[in-house]
């Protein structure tokens, strides 16, 4: 199967939490030889699984955050606070063509991995560093997740119920957008590097990266000085557009009228063919000035029906529409299943379990390269004995003097 | 602050030659990542242009199809070419285009393709090394196949939409799932076709075949909800959802909004007790794990607000900065153009261009060390580069190009 382009790539992992290891799993299901390098002395947050362990039992290899996002590597456990372990990392990534961390900025420097100490063992290194704000500038000792780091880039403020505050997004957005962020970035740089011969250092900026996702609200501003509106699920282009309460419970679909047709297509749908060539409503400007009782003649059509059934019935009319499903839902989708996005992986201690995999289809690879979430530490004398040389007498010595650890 | 054209050191991907015939966000935001990082993108638009052109924003809120902000923005660094694909002249100038890509991104209806001789099969017999990415709703297959889809809809439908706002609404009927502000449905499927098609570089060197790369919206947004997923798969009920459950990731404060963590990781707890000058209330022993934290939210949510609202979003940001623990400010657009941070990173740039005059927009997210990111040239008027294209590098004649629909030398 031709499924390990990265074949012969070797990554020494620094990620944690969320968006680091999600980058790493792109890289380790397309053939790279992942290490992961964890610690109890650094222990990633989601290793202690809160309450959320396999079913209901805790453990260091139980939680269901860790596993479903750490899949396809290796765990080599280092303690990287004694010399020894701060020299095996060294070792390690001598050895490796990628290093991928995302600290808070200046964290790989303060435990003496720094690039530029990396790039003089090794000076074809390609090293990606992914923090909140960056490593330099005024706020780079910013910390923090994700989902507190879009507020900064501007996606909060411009996100809410019409009238309403600010909201931040599910999805625990924007990490494992950013974890693709990376991946990408890695590959571009080793891109540059499988050319030229010259590795590098690439200091990506999590809430900078947001802000590349929202350019018509900060050119709005640039532009005219103006803040842009928060229309809840209201649109300042397309008219009607909402999310309508449909049967069963707390069921909802989403509809977009994009053009004057598939107006037309909608009111026909929902039994209204008299406001076809009703003037009123002839164009989005026009729509928009009525949606509330748009909205109403809608929403009386959506509740007597599933919010399949909205889908599939305003479809067939040339209306954008689709059911707002829940996880249990997306589990049972006819969509989803036809994508493989679902797949369940194989974990030593828990079993088999259904997790959300990697996104895309291809034509010359059938399914990515998945294997299992590691044990904390399952690789770590397969690594240490292969890798990095050691004897085993030596191995055991470490283990014992809590350097692996 | 970095300044119009002429940085000429190599991008990362100067290598690698795009064609882009995709309009909106999806398809150009993927067209971008390889243009910015040096790549070199020729994007062909029907005669009337990409639909981009009539969105806003535009200076003093005139439309007009040079000055689109969002156009502007996601066509920087690319060569423009205008080619009538309902003609079978253009489409086969497009097939011509294609076969001189290593990256064909297009996102046509999943059965248009076959229908204008448009699809892959076609395409690599003329380039066998070629590597094509079609972005759609639903993707090529599937049951959805031929539905209409959006930035809005994807959202929706891949379940990003059930958990936003995050932990906010105590009243779930009166507050449905709510879509995000930045379209980052059509945002995060541009990420999704831009890693595979870089996926797809890698896997040409190693296996020395180009392939169709088949990219969905909806699939990349499910990407994204996938902790409820995986709680499911080990035996929990998510508990990810638009319902106030514990803390939400936006919190309020005198002056506005900011998103506070206080309750994730002992030591952002520690400081921000340290902070709140520690009352009484925070230094409870029962506070001090996440669990604990958790549990009790109800309690220590308003308790902390109560101090938050005391203090402007400025103040406790900088509060948080020296004590490092997880705060940001809830940006306004200003607040954004105005940050700092962003100023010492020179984040934003400002591009000439001959119609819309100097723009600011979003730069690079990283900064890289040896290939740099570089505005290389504003985004091309319509059909600005036909000419060179269809008579300069597909060797056509003047005669050839007024008759294979290909249209516009520079917008008038």
């Amino acid at each position: 199967m031709n499924n390990r382009p990265l074949e012969g790539v070797r990554v020494a992992d620094f990620g944690w939490i969320l968006a680091g290891p999600y980058a790493t799993a792109w890289l380790g299901s397309l053939g790279a030889e992942v290490i992961r390098i964890e610690s109890q002395s650094r222990l990633d947050f989601h290793r202690q699984n809160l309450g959320a362990g396999a079913d209901g039992e805790p453990g260091i290899n139980r939680g269901a955050v860790f596993n479903s996002l750490n899949f396809s590597r290796k765990s080599l456990r280092l303690n990287l606070s004694t010399p020894r372990g701060l020299e095996l990392a060294k070792d390690l990534v001598r050895q490796s063509d990628i290093v991928m961390e995302n600290y808070a900025a200046g964290v790989m420097e303060k435990m003496g991995l720094g690039y530029e100490t990396l790039k003089a063992i090794n000076p074809g290194i390609v090293m990606i560093a992914t923090s909140p704000l960056g490593q330099v500038g005024p706020d780079h000792a910013a910390t923090g997740w994700g989902p507190n780091v879009q507020a900064y880039a501007g996606l909060p403020h411009l996100t809410g119920y019409e009238g309403g505050a600010p909201s931040g997004l599910g999805g625990l957005y924007p990490d494992f957008m950013i974890g693709t962020v990376m991946a990408f970035t890695a590959l571009s740089a080793l891109h540059a590097r499988n050319r030229t011969g010259e590795g590098q250092y690439v200091d990506l900026s999590m809430a900078a990266i947001v802000s590349t996702m929202i350019p018509e609200g900060i050119m709005e501003f640039a532009m005219n000085g103006r803040e842009p509106p928060r229309p809840g699920n209201r649109s300042p282009q397309k008219a009607p557009r909402g999310v309508y309460r449909c049967s069963g419970d707390d069921k909802w679909a989403s509809i977009e009228v994009e053009s004057d047709e598939a107006w037309q297509g909608l009111a026909s749908a929902i039994g209204r063919p008299e406001w076809v060539g009703d003037e009123r409503f002839a164009s989005a400007e026009g729509r928009r000035g009525t949606h509330d009782e748009i909205d109403a003649a809608i929403t009386a059509w959506t509740r007597e029906r599933s919010h399949y059934d909205v889908m599939h019935t305003l479809q067939a009319a040339g209306v954008a529409a689709t059911p707002c499903l829940d996880p249990h839902e997306l589990l049972e989708d006819e969509g989803m299943a036809d994508r493989d996005l679902y797949v369940e992986m194989d974990h030593p201690e828990v079993g088999p379990r259904t997790i959300a995999g990697l996104p895309g289809r291809y034509s010359d690879i059938e399914t990515y390269d998945y294997g299992p979430a590691p044990l904390f530490g399952q690789h770590s004398e397969e690594v240490c004995t292969g890798l990095l040389g050691l004897s085993t007498e030596e191995y055991e010595q470490l283990v014992a003097e809590e350097v692996i650890w | 602050m970095a300044t119009g054209e002429g940085d000429t050191a190599d991008g990362a991907l100067s290598d690698l030659r795009v064609v882009e015939y995709a309009q909106g966000v999806t398809g150009p935001f993927c067209g971008k990542a390889f243009a910015d990082l040096g790549a070199d993108v020729v994007k062909v638009e029907p005669p009337g242009g990409d639909r981009s052109r009539t969105h806003g924003p535009f200076p003093n809120d005139e439309p007009h199809p040079e000055k689109s902000g969002r156009f502007l923005y996601l066509n920087t660094n690319k060569r423009g070419v205008t080619l009538d694909i309902e003609d079978e002249a253009g489409r086969e100038l497009l097939r011509e285009l294609a076969a001189s890509a290593d990256i064909f991104i297009a996102d046509l209806p999943p059965t248009a393709y076959g229908e204008l001789g448009l699809d892959y099969e076609t395409l690599s017999a003329r380039n066998a090394g070629l590597i094509m990415v079609c972005a759609s709703p639903f993707g090529l297959t599937g049951p959805y196949r031929d539905y209409q889809g959006s930035a809005f809809t994807a959202f929706h439908i891949g379940g990003m939409g059930r958990e936003t706002p995050y932990n906010e609404i105590t009243d779930s009927e009166a507050f449905p799932p709510l879509v995000d502000g930045g379209d980052q449905g059509d945002y995060l499927t541009g990420w999704t076709a831009a890693i595979m098609a870089l996926i797809a570089v890698f896997h040409r060197s190693t296996y020395g075949t180009g392939q169709l790369l088949d990219v969905s919206a909806m699939e990349s947004v499910a990407a994204m909800t996938r902790m409820p997923i995986a709680s499911i798969g080990y035996g929990h009920e998510p508990k990810i959802s638009r319902e106030k459950a514990n803390f939400p990731w936006v919190m309020p404060c005198k002056d506005g909004h900011v998103s506070f963590a206080p309750f994730l990781m002992d030591h952002w707890w520690r400081a921000v007790v340290d902070m709140m000058g520690s009352p009484d209330w925070a230094v409870s022993e029962a506070f001090a794990t996440t669990m604990g934290r958790v549990q009790n939210a109800d309690v220590v949510e308003p308790l902390t607000v109560e101090w938050l609202m005391e203090h402007t979003k400025q103040e406790i940001y900088e509060m948080a900065l020296t004590r490092n623990v997880a705060c940001f400010p809830v940006n306004t657009m200003e607040e954004v153009l105005n940050s700092r941070q962003y100023a010492a990173r020179d984040f934003f740039v400002d591009v000439e261009h001959p119609e819309a005059g100097t723009q600011r927009q979003p730069g690079a997210a990283g900064i890289y060390s040896s290939t740099p990111w570089a505005v290389r040239r504003p985004a091309p008027l319509l059909g600005e580069h036909t000419r060179d294209v269809v008579c300069g590098e597909l060797g056509r004649s003047e005669e050839e190009l007024a008759a294979s629909g290909a249209t516009g030398e520079a917008s008038g």
